[in-house]
């Protein structure tokens, strides 16, 4: 896995068009990362709830997004297919992301924004149900068997990366009230 | 050159003498290879950056899914097939870095150089103290003859500790090797005193080898030559190795690069299956409900 992070972060950093084929937490954790710590600009990200435990609650995950959150004027966007119940989400707990997201500047600033389809997602034509998360307009990970979390890579395919990004937005817009983290927390003596 | 003329010389001597003593414990030839031969630069970040892209590879080709077409063709042997060749290729790459690395080990632990500078070392003390004790006015020529002796005795024995460091194989500890190159030594200082009482013997009894002058010369040149060596010698057969290790490494590389890349664009082949079914489906076959 040393290795495989070394490739990763070689391929990430360097902004090089190479489709890396990935299955399971292990190696969605180290694509994350690098998409993450090299995006500039853009973060959008479909997904069931963003409230698994072996992904997006680790501590590389939540320190990578904080890095690029940290970055001034990036912007993330996030579309779930539902929310965890309020008593979870407003947990106190260190890596709970949406506490994280709530808490920083970025957020107050409007740079992040999070809306739920409400039961919806994004499915192919079979009706899978499928993830994906882009990063300024060329790098994207796209999972089509969510269950094995295998998925494919690129962190250099523009035209790829465009085209989810059309669909994200188009869905996104489409929906039309943010998800309001202030309120959550307020109601829930935070 | 008379032997008056070797007095001149006699600081330089001192000071690479200095430099000689200095080596016996610090390897010179692994420095000067330090020096030349950058050994992160040049053997583990040309190898390292093949094995990135072999990673990647086998890695990817060992989460790809293999895709089926509704008439019942498959690309899973064609994967499967391609993962063998990058583990055979991965094994290539293992080899050729292990004899690169192997290669630099059997430099840097020539022990034999290390006797060289010792033998040097004791025989410039000798040395400076014949040439001073030749300095002396009216001193007996007999001297002479023992300092030529003496740089005889030690270019032979340089000779064998040379061609022992560039073809022994088996190593020698460091305690062995002082040992044996004391003993020798002290053989050819023993001999060569002999020699000059021999000399001074025949003169007395007015029996007189007359030797070219030519010869006399070249056994004075010697004296200044000698305590250069092992330096001269360490530093040409270093950079010599080095370059010889260079071109292996550049040619490894270059050979294993140009099995990767064939790989890997047979990977591209299978890459584009999917970079189609994706093109497919982000264009209509996506819906948000």
């Amino acid at each position: 896995m040393t290795e495989y992070r070394k490739a990763v972060e070689y391929y990430a950093s360097n902004n090089i068009d190479y489709l890396f084929h990935n299955k399971g937490s292990a190696h969605a954790q180290i694509i994350f990362e690098n998409i993450f710590k090299n995006a500039r600009e853009h973060i959008r990200i479909s997904a069931l709830n963003l409230w698994n435990t072996e992904v997006v609650r680790t501590k590389e995950y939540l320190e990578a997004l904080k890095l690029f959150l940290d970055q001034p004027k990036t912007k993330l966007d996030i579309l779930v297919k539902s929310m965890p119940a309020d008593e979870e989400l407003t947990e106190e707990s260190d890596n709970n992301i949406y506490r994280i997201l709530y808490s920083h500047p970025a957020y107050l600033a409007g740079r992040i924004r999070i809306k739920t389809g409400n039961g919806k997602c994004f499915k192919t034509i079979e009706g899978s149900e499928i993830h994906f998360c882009t990063a300024d307009g060329h790098m994207y990970r796209y999972e089509d068997d969510i269950t094995e979390r295998t998925a494919q890579c690129n962190f250099n395919d523009s035209d790829t990366a465009k085209n989810f990004e059309t669909l994200f937005d188009s869905a996104f817009n489409g929906v039309a009230e943010d998800v309001n983290l202030k309120n959550i927390f307020a109601q829930h003596g935070n | 050159m008379e032997i008056e003329h070797l007095y001149l010389f006699t600081a330089l001597i001192q000071l690479i003498s200095a430099v000689n003593f200095a080596n016996i414990a610090f390897d010179f030839h692994t420095k000067v290879f330090k020096v030349f031969f950058n050994v992160e630069a040049i053997i583990d970040h040309k190898f390292h950056r093949i094995n990135n892209a072999i990673v990647a590879d086998q890695e990817s080709l060992q989460q790809m899914a293999p895709l089926e077409t509704t008439d019942g063709r498959s690309n899973r042997n064609s994967i499967e097939q391609l993962k063998k060749k990058y583990t055979k290729f991965r094994e290539q790459w293992g080899n050729e870095i292990n004899e690169a690395n192997d290669s630099v080990k059997g430099i840097e632990t020539i022990k034999w150089f290390r006797s060289f500078f010792m033998l040097i070392s004791l025989y410039c003390i000798f040395d400076i103290a014949l040439i001073s004790i030749l300095s002396i006015p009216n001193v007996s020529y007999s001297w002479a003859v023992v300092l030529f002796a003496l740089n005889l005795g030690v270019t032979l024995f340089s000779i064998v500790i040379i061609l022992k460091a560039l073809f022994q194989k088996e190593s020698i500890g460091g305690h062995q090797l002082a040992r044996f190159t004391l003993k020798y030594f002290t053989i050819i200082v023993l001999i060569s005193v002999l020699i000059g009482g021999i000399n001074e013997i025949c003169v007395s009894n007015q029996m007189f080898i007359i030797t070219p002058k030519w010869v006399e010369q070249t056994f004075l040149y010697l004296s200044i030559i000698i305590p250069f060596l092992p330096c001269v010698i360490c530093s040409v057969y270093t950079l010599y190795q080095t370059q010889k290790l260079e071109n292996r490494v550049s040619d490894a590389v270059s050979s294993l690069q140009g099995k990767q890349d064939e790989l890997h664009k047979e990977k591209i082949e299978l890459d584009n299956a999917y970079r189609l079914f994706e093109s497919n489906t982000t264009n209509d076959n996506i819906s948000f409900s």
